[in-house]
């Protein structure tokens, strides 16, 4: 029996770094639904997915293959299929019982010769037409709804030779094709014309029964193909039924039939509604709604018509994932301003899941059960929770799929209703979240992490845990004033307490609770090795080169850049974690700094060179120095840039030479420029500020008032435009 | 008021010896085909240009493509110098390097000839109009670099829009290469749910945003908003827009209400104008109001220098945008920001 015990409720949706894209902050995998081809999973509006075309291009000869019997080599028809140009000749050749005709030697011996003459015949006619049905761009300007239609009296022609070719077949596979193909031949031939488009109708009927052969591909693809042809006749009814049923049918095209349908009018869809023959017909409408404008409306309105069906599961796994990414799918300037709306929303799909459970029409109960539990808020509703996601387990024993999408879910809701004191629930959390193999994983795990450690930090003793459960993933680029510490931001928390990394290194290294092991684990790299790279830092931060070095001993990290070198400008910024590019690792660049701490202390031109060797080196691994990925796989703020200034001051009262002073002063310059955009950006919510609001103001000048005369100073005017800006300003 | 018909009476009466500002109006539909209403504004307005949207680029699937190309059902009207637009969305312009964004601009230029031939006019200006960020600031100039040598070799020029924030934040987005901007002054204020914010032309914004920036080193010609838009409401949030949709559209589909307050509420879920609305849902419509134009274009002609090649451009002519801003009530705010009717002494 799992405790109930009042808690506060944890944050419910997915929360971690990253992109606002819908798949990156989902939890609940949408292959779980019924009729979900994972083209439809997101929002289907980037166009033929190569995919699709991909899928039913072998489609078309898997069908071909099998008609030809086993006989056909697949490499043989497939080249015949996208390249082959057969002529009269080549077909009257084949069908007589001579030679093989030139080019077609490799036809295998088992295949009939007779039925190939055939196939030779439709395909001569498919590349016939082909040109009217493609554009012509090789580089894709051209849209690709942007075909040339043949001349009138041409497309005439085609459409009668392929009308006698089809009188003529008998084999239902053939017959299929052919009419096929003159479907296609007359939606491509529409010009102004109304009576253009309607022969496109037209033909479709009379066809019917053919289009209906073997194939179920072509005879979907040939339905596209008349709602377009039905939208243009200004059927928008029948076009948007025809489209409806299309996505539920035909996956390949469901994408494209989906960003078709768009009613303008009120009365064009109540029409649609109206004249759709069944109540199927009209859930499938509703469903097209669902996937282009509201899925909650369209759900409620299916579970009237077809109680509990199956075409609302996708629906409800779009609307599950987008409340968890917190996007408004439609227009990306609007996302994050609907909470409110979210919530709401969120209450409703909880009562129609609830609904469909309850009344157990659906023909896939689990789904529901899983998607019941998964949306579950706390205490108040996990117990019903549990007991939907035992049922759902029951269900399924052999869909590995769903039971990793269970044990998650179940993950999720334990979490939010832990209490202390219950460590065999918390093992069975942890286990939960183990594999973060995929992306719902990965946030999954944030998730439980969140509502964790939300929990862990008012419990006694658990005040390490709540730390470590919170830890973000590695920071990316997006917030690069984190990166850095600035002023006064030295708050690390327990990230700053040596005592906490090396008790957690120790966890991590012995574990024994779910927690430990669940740590242990961690994606990056083991557990044990993050600590340990976190103490690194820590030491390096307080300013502790010699200790850092040592506790550096053996970790391997590789470097992109020579961090030594200094620039006028910043180029050649390491964003990659490519070793190859240098042979620093990360004990030899602090055991280098640890020895030029040593020569720095000294009061000569050498001195003063380790010193500005030793400043550059804390700049490069900023957020603004070039070698900042060393670090960027850190859970903490990473370096004080004060550091890289204090050495740049050092070596400014030490040496003796000018030049030698100056390029020490600019170079603080870009310690303090970066100092002042880090301390700026922490303060303020968006860190895209104006350029003059972070200038080197001390250090410009600085430079300006005593090193004019120097050449660092002309470099600095010709190739430093912020120094130039600066310069400007402040005459 | 006083400078209102000052400005009014120069109009007509000065005898101006050299080249006035001229008038524009611009043409956002798909197909060309204006009807009485809208030609009757051209010629009493005495507008001397039209801004002609020809189509769209945008990409799908990785590949940059012509989109809502505009149909030309009638020819521009006689007198009338038809100026060829370009909405370039600036999502077509991702990760295109220099090599990527000539050929882009290539096949602009020849699309743009091929599209404009129906016109029957000839056209001595092309606008390109994207709003461009920092980041997509390389491949939009160097697009408008190979435009601009196209335009020049033929005798043309080339503009580009300038939003609020380019014109202010110029040291980012930086000045387009081109021969002059069309300063786009609207959409300043927040799309959101409270009755007291005004997306379209939100002055104290507009205010704002010119305050802050400094003279802008290209000639800018103005273009002020007409049009009536949607904004479409959910539990006191933005739900969508709906651009093309006004108060006279809502009130003619007889199942969305005004109560008492005037707040329009859907009664039942439906179709309005391609958009999908949900019972309950609220429609918050929006439209420019004279007092409101009259400000705006008070605040633009004490910010933008004096300038003879200068046009006016207001946005859209479309009959809904004439039924409730008549033509004459028009006249002031060209004339205001020194705009003379073409013919004019």
């Amino acid at each position: 029996m799992i405790p109930i015990v009042p808690i506060l409720l944890a944050n419910l949706w997915a929360c971690g770094p990253g992109p606002a894209d819908v798949n990156q902050m989902s939890l609940f995998r949408p292959g779980l639904a019924a009729g979900a081809p994972a083209n439809l999973w997101y929002e289907p509006d980037q166009g033929w997915g190569e995919d699709d075309l991909a899928s039913m291009r072998e489609e078309g000869l898997q069908e071909w293959l099998k008609w030809f019997g086993p006989g056909m080599d697949r490499a043989f028809w497939d080249t015949l299929l996208t390249n082959g140009e057969p002529d009269e000749d080549e077909i009257a050749s084949m069908r007589r019982s001579g030679p093989l005709p030139e080019g077609y030697e490799a036809l295998p011996p088992k295949v009939d010769r007779r039925s190939f003459a055939e196939a030779l015949d439709w395909l001569r006619f498919a590349r016939e037409i082909e040109p009217f049905t493609k554009s012509e761009s090789a580089d894709g300007w051209d849209s690709p709804s942007r075909p040339t239609p043949p001349p009138r009296r041409v497309a005439d022609s085609l459409l009668a030779w392929g009308e006698s070719r089809l009188a003529k077949t008998k084999d239902p596979f053939l017959r299929q094709r052919w009419a096929f193909q003159l479907v296609r031949l007359s939606f491509y031939s529409v010009r102004d014309s109304l009576d253009d488009s309607l022969r496109t109708s037209a033909l479709s009927e009379r066809h019917r029964a053919d289009l209906a052969g073997p194939s179920k591909g072509l005879w979907w693809r040939s339905r596209g193909y008349l709602a377009g042809a039905r939208l243009k006749e200004g059927f928008v009814d029948e076009a948007w039924l025809g489209y409806a049923r299309l996505v539920w049918n035909y996956p390949q095209m469901a994408p494209s039939s989906v960003r078709s349908f768009h009613p303008q009018s009120d009365s064009e869809w109540i029409e649609a509604l109206a004249n759709a023959p069944t109540r199927n017909d009209k859930a499938l409408l509703w469903r097209l709604v669902g996937l282009r404008y509201d899925p909650m409306t369209a759900m409620e309105k299916i579970d009237v018509l077809e109680p509990g069906s199956a075409s609302m599961e996708l629906l409800a796994v779009r609307l599950v994932n987008q409340l968890e990414s917190g996007v408004v799918p439609w227009d990306e300037e609007m996302s994050g301003q609907s909470s409110f709306s979210e919530q709401r929303e969120a209450v409703r799909l909880r009562k129609l899941t609830s609904v469909v459970v309850r009344t157990g029409k659906s023909p896939h109960p689990w789904f529901w059960q899983l998607l019941q539990a998964h949306l579950s808020t706390g205490p108040s509703d996990s117990a019903e929770a549990l007991g939907s996601l035992r049922k759902a387990v029951l269900a399924r024993p052999g869909d590995s799929l769903f039971q990793l999408q269970a044990r998650q879910t179940r993950s999720i809701v334990l979490a939010r209703c832990l209490g202390p004191g219950h460590p065999e629930i918390e093992e069975v959390i942890f286990r939960g979240i183990a594999d973060a193999s995929d992306a719902y994983g990965g946030n999954i795990q944030s998730t439980v992490r969140a509502i964790l450690s939300l929990r862990l930090r008012k419990w006694p003793g658990r005040r390490d845990d709540a730390a470590l459960l919170s830890l973000p993933e590695p920071r990316s680029y997006s917030t690069p004033w984190a990166y850095s510490l600035g002023g006064s931001r030295t708050d690390l928390g327990l990230w700053g307490d040596p005592a906490f990394l090396e008790r957690s290194i120790r966890r991590a290294r012995n574990p024994s609770s779910g927690l430990e092991r669940w740590l242990a684990r961690d994606s990056l790299r083991s557990g044990s090795d993050k600590f340990a790279f976190e103490r690194i830092l820590q030491t390096l931060r307080i300013g502790r080169i010699a200790e850092a070095a040592k506790l550096a001993r053996r970790s391997m990290i590789q470097v992109a850049v020579d961090p030594f070198v200094s620039g006028l400008l910043d180029t050649g910024r390491a964003w990659t974690r490519d070793p190859g590019d240098s042979n620093w690792n990360l004990e030899g660049i602090l055991v280098k700094m640890d020895s030029l701490t040593k020569v720095a202390q000294g009061k000569d031109e050498n001195a003063a060179e380790a010193a500005i060797r030793l400043g550059t080196a804390f700049y490069a691994f900023t957020w603004h120095g070039p070698a900042r990925t060393v670090f960027s796989e850190s859970r903490a703020p990473v370096l004080a840039d004060t550091l890289g200034e204090h050495w740049f001051r050092r070596a400014i009262a030490i040496s003796r030479n000018k030049e030698t002073r100056a390029w020490a002063v600019f170079l603080m310059a870009k310690s303090e420029q970066a100092r002042r955009y880090d301390l700026k950006a922490s303060k303020t919510p968006s860190w895209s500020g104006k350029l003059s609001d972070w200038w080197a103001t001390d250090a410009f000048a600085l430079l300006n008032r005593e090193y004019s005369d120097t050449k660092v100073y002309q470099r600095a005017l010709q190739e430093c435009g912020t120094f130039r800006s600066w310069l400007q300003d402040s005459r | 008021m006083r400078s209102w018909l000052l400005a009014f009476a120069c109009a007509f009466v000065c005898g101006c010896s050299n080249p006035s500002p001229g008038r524009s109006l611009f043409w956002w539909k798909t197909v060309f085909d204006p009807d009485s209403s809208e030609l009757a504004a051209l010629r009493t307005l005495g507008i001397a240009r039209m801004h002609v949207r020809l189509f769209d680029v945008d990409v799908y699937n990785g590949v940059v493509y012509p989109v809502a190309a505009l149909e030309w059902k009638a020819p521009i009207p006689e007198g009338i110098e038809p100026v060829p637009t370009i909405f370039l969305r600036e999502r077509a312009l991702e990760g295109l390097d220099r090599n990527e964004a000539r050929k882009l601009a290539a096949h602009i230029w020849s699309e743009t000839r091929v599209r404009m031939a129906p016109s029957g006019r000839p056209w001595r200006e092309l606008l390109v109009d994207c709003d461009w960020t920092e980041s997509t600031k390389e491949p939009y100039f160097a697009i408008l670099a190979a435009l601009g040598d196209s335009c020049h070799a033929g005798g043309r020029i080339l503009s580009s829009t300038i939003r609020l924030h380019q014109l202010r934040d110029r040291s980012r987005t930086g000045v387009p290469p081109v021969d002059r901007g069309l300063l786009m002054f609207y959409n300043m204020g927040r799309i959101s749910a409270s009755p007291s914010d005004t997306s379209l032309l939100d002055l104290s914004a507009g205010r704002s945003w010119l305050a802050g920036s400094k003279p802008y080193p290209l000639p800018l010609d103005p273009a002020l908003p007409l049009w009536e838009w949607t904004i479409q409401l959910r539990d006191g949030a933005v739900v969508d827009l709906l651009q093309r949709t006004g108060s006279e559209e809502i009130d003619r589909s007889g199942w969305i209400a005004r109560d008492s307050s005037g707040t329009r509420r859907a009664k039942r879920e439906g179709f309005l104008d391609g958009h999908f609305l949900r019972g309950s849902d609220l429609l918050k419509s929006e439209s420019v109001q004279m007092p409101a134009l009259r400000q705006a274009a008070d605040m633009l002609a004490d910010f933008l220098p004096p300038d003879r090649d200068r046009t006016v451009v207001l946005f859209d002519l479309d009959r809904r945008n004439l039924a409730r801003l008549p033509p004459d009530s028009l006249e002031p705010i060209y004339a205001r920001l020194g705009a003379v009717r073409q013919g004019s002494p």
